[in-house]
């Protein structure tokens, strides 16, 4: 049996302790936020104490030498600076160049100010979405990658389940974490504006929030709905999970075919509901933060980075049992598949990339190229660091056989890899949460880091609580003498 | 200069594989196996160098793909510049993505073809090449191992027997 060591304890427990402290800090940074209103007057206020107020807004629009050099003229792009800088002062902001170019009037700097201060709010919350959706593709799909193993009947693996099963225990924590998310976001609490969709007013043709594409989804996307499906998903994967843990270890105890077949039976199912769950809880949690754009392979490119990254993680988990004197029956040949999978994911994630990508930019129709238009403009760094980590480090570190047969080398590849695949993710849904106030630091990371913490805990807790090699599984002498 | 070889005709394909295990280890030299389906195992058994087939794909993919890429830029931006849903026609790089799919499917092509044919030539499978299995039996159910006699015929001859093989044949090669 495995042990927990203090080491991975104190590990897990420091970095849970980082999340925390990270999340505290944005919310620190973030809190303090005012009303619609309190932003306004106070604008106004500096801009009135600046002598900024109206003067320059009668001029703009009287003033033909204005139009004939321009709008971009630097007198122009000057006038408003000062009350820019001063607000930067006041509310610890910064605007960049092009935001203080293109205010015309105090109504558009009060606005811009006031996305600013809603980015702020935000960020904590965007940076929570961005670690719990990769957490959970990693718990998530690694149920599908075992049940998977049952539909297909499939040898190899046999000893390698325990170890899905346990990086699968790790969903109803991340749940969890995204039904807060969810929950202050409908009910409006601590600045979480993540889902555009659930702003108050948006459907209400009589309100100054209303819009008319997003009123037009209101019978799939309105709050009530969305959580009562989430917690379909949710809960029809956890349920999924339970089953085959519990047939697998009823099967320990008692040997026969009887708990093999119904496992086949329970995962052909799950596989089922899966197939329409995943891609729709990539349109709910993900995609709906775009909400005037869809795609529609959408679901099915979320769920080929979260299978890489299942990969990945499952590797680095049996490296860390192999070297408690674990899984002894796991060797090279075992490693060099769980790699291909790894390669072959990371070059379908790459192929539903570039498709969703291509068709957009040759058909260029302006609702759909806004999507991209945002991360080529304000994300170009994360959102081509993303392609060339998931797709030219993988191709061409891992083509060769000899590559994916030595651990320490795939896990090395895969960290980075991980990092692609946190990348994807924030680019996913920074863009339509924070816009261009966005950061990638201590608070994002550290994030990322306390849930990775938490994961950590809850799978080698997991993991110790049972016998990493099932007994009496029909194939494991198939799998222990697995070669290629 | 003629040889002698020792062929031993099996008739299952773990046994022959185990059978050449333990002729290898008492240091003999195998020459050959003959059967009608790859044995997963025996070219490690056989003490084969790997293959380097997959080298000769990633060379044939990355010629398909330079190709590829030499055609579009050709056909598209030198010779004939058209535009089409009001892209760049002057760049290459402008209007990669748009060359991407045709790039990849002849890298795919290439690497395909030209490594069946390759393997095929390998194999001496070209076309007017004659037959070098010396059992026809071993195209349907049976296996052949073969090894060059250095005057240890007897040896060898009991050597396939205690590991199973059925039958035994003695040739002289010209």
């Amino acid at each position: 049996m495995y042990t927990v060591t203090k080491n991975t304890k104190l590990i897990s427990l420091a970095l849970m302790l980082i999340g925390v402290v990270a999340l505290g800090y944005g919310f620190i940074q973030g809190a303090g936020h005012h009303t619609d209103e309190e932003i306004a007057h106070q604008v106004e206020t500096i801009a009135h104490d600046l002598h900024l107020d109206a003067a320059y807004h009668t001029e703009a629009h009287d003033s033909h030498a204005v139009e004939a050099h321009g709008v971009h003229d630097h007198a122009v792009e000057a006038h408003y600076a000062p009350l820019f800088h001063k607000l930067e002062e006041v509310f610890h902001l910064h605007f960049s160049a092009e935001e203080m170019l293109e205010a015309h009037d105090v109504e558009h700097v009060i606005h811009t100010t006031t996305h600013a201060l809603h980015a702020k709010a935000q960020r904590p919350w965007s940076s929570l979405l961005v670690a719990a959706i990769f957490f959970l593709g990693v718990s998530l799909v690694s149920i599908f990658f075992l049940a998977l193993q049952y539909v297909a009947e499939v040898g190899w693996t046999v000893v390698l389940k325990r170890v899905l099963m346990a990086i699968g225990s790790f969903l109803p924590y991340v749940g969890a974490v995204l039904f807060v998310i969810f929950i202050t976001g409908g009910l409006h609490l601590f600045g979480n504006h993540t889902y555009h969709w659930m702003a108050i007013g948006i459907m209400d043709p009589e309100s100054a929030n209303y819009d008319a594409i997003i009123a037009g989804k209101e019978a799939y996307l309105n709050f009530g709905f969305f959580m009562l499906r989430a917690v379909i998903y949710l809960a029809g994967w956890y349920f999924g999970l339970k089953k085959l843990i519990s047939l697998s270890l009823q099967e320990d105890e008692h040997g026969g075919l009887e708990y093999y077949n119904k496992s086949v039976k329970v995962a052909a199912i799950f596989i089922v509901f899966f197939a329409v769950t995943s891609s729709m809880m990539a349109w709910d949690w993900i995609m709906s933060i775009d909400t005037h754009w869809f795609s529609t392979l959408f679901g099915w490119y979320v769920f080929a980075g979260m299978m890489v990254t299942v990969f990945v993680v499952l590797s680095m988990v049996v490296v860390h049992l192999k070297s408690k004197g674990q899984l002894e029956h796991v060797n090279e040949n075992h490693m060099h598949d769980v790699a291909k999978f790894m390669f072959a994911f990371s070059i379908f994630w790459t192929y539903l990339w570039f498709s969703q990508f291509m068709l957009i930019w040759y058909a260029n129709i302006p609702e759909e190229v806004t999507y991209y238009n945002a991360r080529f403009d304000e994300y170009s760094v994360p959102f081509m660091t993303a392609v060339v980590l998931n797709f030219v480090v993988p191709i061409l570190m891992l083509i060769s056989r000899d590559a994916k047969r030595v651990s320490g080398f795939v896990i090395t590849i895969g960290s980075i890899i991980l990092i692609g695949h946190y990348l994807d993710f924030f680019v996913m849904i920074m863009p339509g949460t924070v816009g261009g106030h966005w950061h990638l630091g201590f608070v994002e990371i550290g994030t990322f880091l306390g849930l990775g913490g938490l994961f950590i805990s809850v799978v080698t807790k997991k993991l110790a609580s049972m016998e990493l090699t099932p007994k009496n599984h029909p194939m494991l002498e198939e799998s222990k003498n697995f070669h290629i | 200069m003629s040889k002698k070889v020792i062929y031993g005709v099996y008739d299952d394909d773990d046994v022959i594989l185990q059978a050449v295990k333990d002729i290898r280890a008492k240091g003999i030299h195998v020459d050959e196996v003959y059967s009608p389906f790859p044995i997963h195992g025996l070219d490690h058994a056989l003490g084969l160098k790997p293959s380097r087939l997959a080298i000769a794909s990633f060379i044939y993919g990355c010629i398909g793909l330079s190709l590829g890429l030499l055609m579009m830029w050709y056909m598209m931006i030198q010779d004939w510049p058209q535009i089409i849903g009001g892209k760049p026609n002057f760049s290459l790089l402008q209007n990669l993505p748009a060359f991407v799919p045709i790039a990849f499917e002849l890298t795919v092509f290439f690497a395909a073809h030209l490594m069946v044919i390759t393997y095929l030539m390998r194999c001496k499978l070209y076309p007017g090449s004659s037959e070098t299995s010396p059992d026809p039996r071993t195209t349907d159910d049976k296996f052949l191992m073969e090894i060059e006699a250095h005057g240890n015929e007897a040896d060898l001859i009991a050597l396939m027997k205690e590991t199973g093989a059925q039958e035994i044949k003695e040739e002289q090669i010209a």
